[in-house]
């Protein structure tokens, strides 16, 4: 049977974790559109070196586990000089990795946006910057909405492995009280709540998202 | 509504089953087998060489075991975090792992006979001549292994010692002692706080880089293995008691000491001994 | 410490990271093929009665639960609760089936998603031919949806991939495994992780040429 008054023990101790492994991914997040959209812009000036440094980043991030992106980050760097503390490595991973899938989504939305509204755009003499601005980021940037809504949950989940270096988010707390108090139901228990109600916080955020920027999109007669 | 109750659902399924019964030590030998859970990262005891599991542990384990020779070892690596649990939920039938005598684990498991002496010490960089004594590490970082008893004693010298009015220890906990080790190497810590048996070995191996602080931080504790405390798994448990204290007798346990740590050490092997911690 | 060369340390490390990207490769296949079957199955099961009942709410929550949580909690679930009701599943079998389990989540939406981009015009014009069900499942819908949901099935091929770094956990000896117990034995993470990521950038590179060449094949009359 699951021993209720030990969940209501542990509440405050995940709740705290919660916190962390909030605030991991957020910066995962925040960090990541910042780089993915910058090696989308960079690829987007259409020079060569430009095109395959972005082929390079995305194609090494995304092909390789996020796991050992952290271990080189964190057990590797410090013998070339750079030593990371947990929250620093783990955020700076996700943010690098994040940012390549969030490249590609940029990728993807852009080259969704009609040819015809750009080609009437030039016509009509606009430059490139105030239709990059105008026309292609907000609907770009509307489409990508549910695509980054997902990458951050799966950048959520990722954010599991940053107690391998010690970070006290979730995924270690649960282990901690496995392996001190010797009971396995409830802690697991509540670390699969806690992500999986922290899934549909960010599936609701993403809607409500949605919703704000398709207002704002509606053309005022 | 549908939804709430598959939700439901689901969250019964985490409730654990009744155990049933069966004399452990009867049910490995019909099933010819015997499921063992070991973390093999804690050099010399247990640890993992061209992919198979060697050291003090594994060769004690055989030794004994020779008494059940069609019995097969399924022997399953896992971090150690892992370890207890797995026993209670019946992942394993025995933990052969060195497991400190703590009273919450007598408490809920039945030990073994010692097999090591796992009294906590530090461990720094050879190169640091700042720390010289333990009580150096008040207001630095020291680290060990998350749910290991070294952990806790390691905590209590941290608490004696800001009880003393020294600024407050940092303490981070890893899922392995490697990994502790590499980031003491890395400077990220200025000890790691481990048993004195696993210490020396560790010095002997890579003493370029490690020097052992030998005062002892913690109080006596050995280390042993670990079945489950219920009517089925005690004949299991005094089955590798007893093996353990027959080496002892016969001398080959010190034998496998010499050959794995290159001293001996003074292990009760009579009774399980009253937990210190 | 013995003055090695790089290379000769490699080379060092080549048979047990072989070794380790053998058991890697051998269980991604096999979940990335039960995900394929099971989420299929569970795309079937979601849409009896048009989406209303028990099933489909089943299948939802289990969509929910698998995509919403992280896998290192399924996998340890999966080998460690089994065992108090009696079952005992090896562990090389219990990493198969929890990623194919997870993958399935993934794949179910993925095959939804694909379903949606065959025009209803042709199903319903294949009908008005009087081909039966069954006819217009394999000769219409099948082909435009392998064609559509390909690229997104190699992706997630490839995030199996990925995502069984974590087998270790439950006892399972695979490249990530292999590379931890090298670098506790010889103190070099920056080569040997990087070593490590390079083989894994080997497989998932492997299995985007694999899908690509498959595509070519399905794409031929």
């Amino acid at each position: 049977m699951i021993d209720t008054a030990l969940l209501g023990q542990l509440l405050p101790a995940f709740g705290a974790a919660a916190l962390r492994t909030v605030l991991l991914t957020l910066t995962g997040l925040a960090g990541g559109l910042v780089v993915g959209f910058a090696f989308h812009a960079l690829r987007e000036t259409g020079w060569r070196a430009a095109r395959w440094l972005y082929t390079a980043y995305t194609a090494v991030w995304r092909g390789v586990p996020f796991l050992i992106h952290l271990f080189i980050v964190y057990f590797g760097l410090p013998s070339a000089g750079l030593s990371l503390d947990p929250f620093a490595a783990a955020g700076l991973t996700l943010a690098v990795y994040g940012g390549a899938y969030f490249a590609e989504i940029f990728r993807a939305c852009w080259q969704s946006i009609p040819r015809g509204q750009i080609e009437a755009a030039r016509c009509m003499g606009l430059s490139s910057r105030q239709i990059f601005a105008t026309i292609e980021c907000p609907q770009a940037l509307r489409a990508s909405l549910p695509l980054i809504a997902s990458q951050t949950i799966l950048l959520m989940k990722e954010s599991a492995l940053a107690s391998v270096i010690t970070y006290p988010e979730l995924t270690m707390t649960a282990g901690k009280v496995v392996s001190e108090q010797f009971v396995y139901v409830e802690p697991y228990l509540l670390l699969a709540l806690s992500y999986w109600g922290l899934s549909l916080l960010v599936n609701r955020a993403a809607g409500t998202l949605r919703a704000w920027a398709a207002l704002r999109e509606t053309p005022r007669p | 509504m549908l939804f709430h109750r598959a939700i439901a659902g689901v969250l019964s399924l985490f409730l654990l089953g009744a155990a049933h019964g069966a004399d452990m030590l009867e049910t490995v030998k019909n099933k010819k087998e015997i499921v063992i859970g070991t973390e093999a990262q804690f050099a010399p005891f247990e640890y993992l060489q061209d992919g198979k599991i060697v050291g003090y542990g594994p060769d004690l384990m055989r030794l004994i075991l020779a008494d059940l020779p069609e019995v097969k070892v399924k022997q399953f690596d896992v971090p150690f975090q892992g370890i207890l649990p797995g026993l209670a939920t019946r992942r394993f039938d025995f933990v052969v792992t060195s497991v400190t005598l703590t009273r919450e684990r007598a408490d809920k498991f039945a030990f073994t006979v010692p097999i090591a002496d796992a009294t906590t010490a530090l461990v720094k960089r050879k190169d640091d001549a700042a720390l010289t004594d333990p009580a150096g590490i008040a207001g630095k970082t020291v680290g060990s292994q998350a749910g290991s008893a070294q952990l806790r004693a390691l905590q209590d010298y941290a608490k004696k010692l800001q009880a003393e009015g020294k600024p407050a220890v940092t303490i981070r906990e890893y899922v392995s002692f490697d990994e502790a080790y590499a980031d003491l190497a890395a400077g990220r810590l200025v000890a790691v706080a481990q048993s004195l048996s696993n210490l020396a070995t560790l010095v002997k191996t890579r003493g370029d880089i490690y020097a052992v602080m030998p005062a002892p931080i913690g109080p006596k504790t050995y280390f042993g293995w670990v079945g489950r405390k219920d009517a089925d798994s005690a004949p299991l448990v005094k089955f590798f008691s007893d093996g353990i204290a027959r080496a002892q007798k016969s001398g080959q346990l010190k034998e496998l000491q010499m050959k794995w740590f290159g001293f001996p050490m003074d292990v009760p092997t009579d009774a399980v001994p009253v937990p210190q911690m | 410490m013995n003055a090695t060369t790089l290379f000769e340390r490699l080379a060092a490390y080549l048979p047990v990271l072989l070794q380790g990207a053998v058991t890697t490769l051998s269980v991604a296949i096999a979940a990335i093929a039960l995900g394929f079957a099971w989420g299929a199955v569970l795309l079937g099961l979601s849409l009896r009665r048009g989406g209303r009942g028990v099933l489909p709410a089943a299948v939802r929550t289990y969509l929910s639960f698998f995509r919403g949580t992280p896998l290192l909690v399924q996998l340890l679930m999966l080998f460690y609760l089994p065992s108090a009701y009696g079952l005992d599943l090896p562990p090389l079998l219990v990493a198969i089936v929890a990623l194919g389990l997870n993958s399935a989540a993934f794949q179910c939406e993925i095959l939804r998603a694909g379903l949606v981009a065959v025009p209803a015009g042709q199903i319903e014009a294949a009908a008005s031919f009087g081909m039966p069900p069954a006819r217009i499942f394999r000769h219409v819908q099948l082909p435009q949806l392998a064609r559509a949901v390909w690229p997104a099935v190699v992706s997630e091929g490839v995030d199996v991939v990925k995502s069984s770094a974590i087998v270790s956990v439950i006892s399972v000896a695979d490249l990530a495994r292999g590379g931890r117990q090298i670098v506790a034995a010889n103190f070099r993470p920056l080569e040997v992780y990087v070593s490590v990521g390079l083989c894994y950038l080997l497989m998932t590179g492997a299995v985007l040429w694999l899908g690509h060449w498959l595509r070519g094949r399905m794409e031929r009359p």
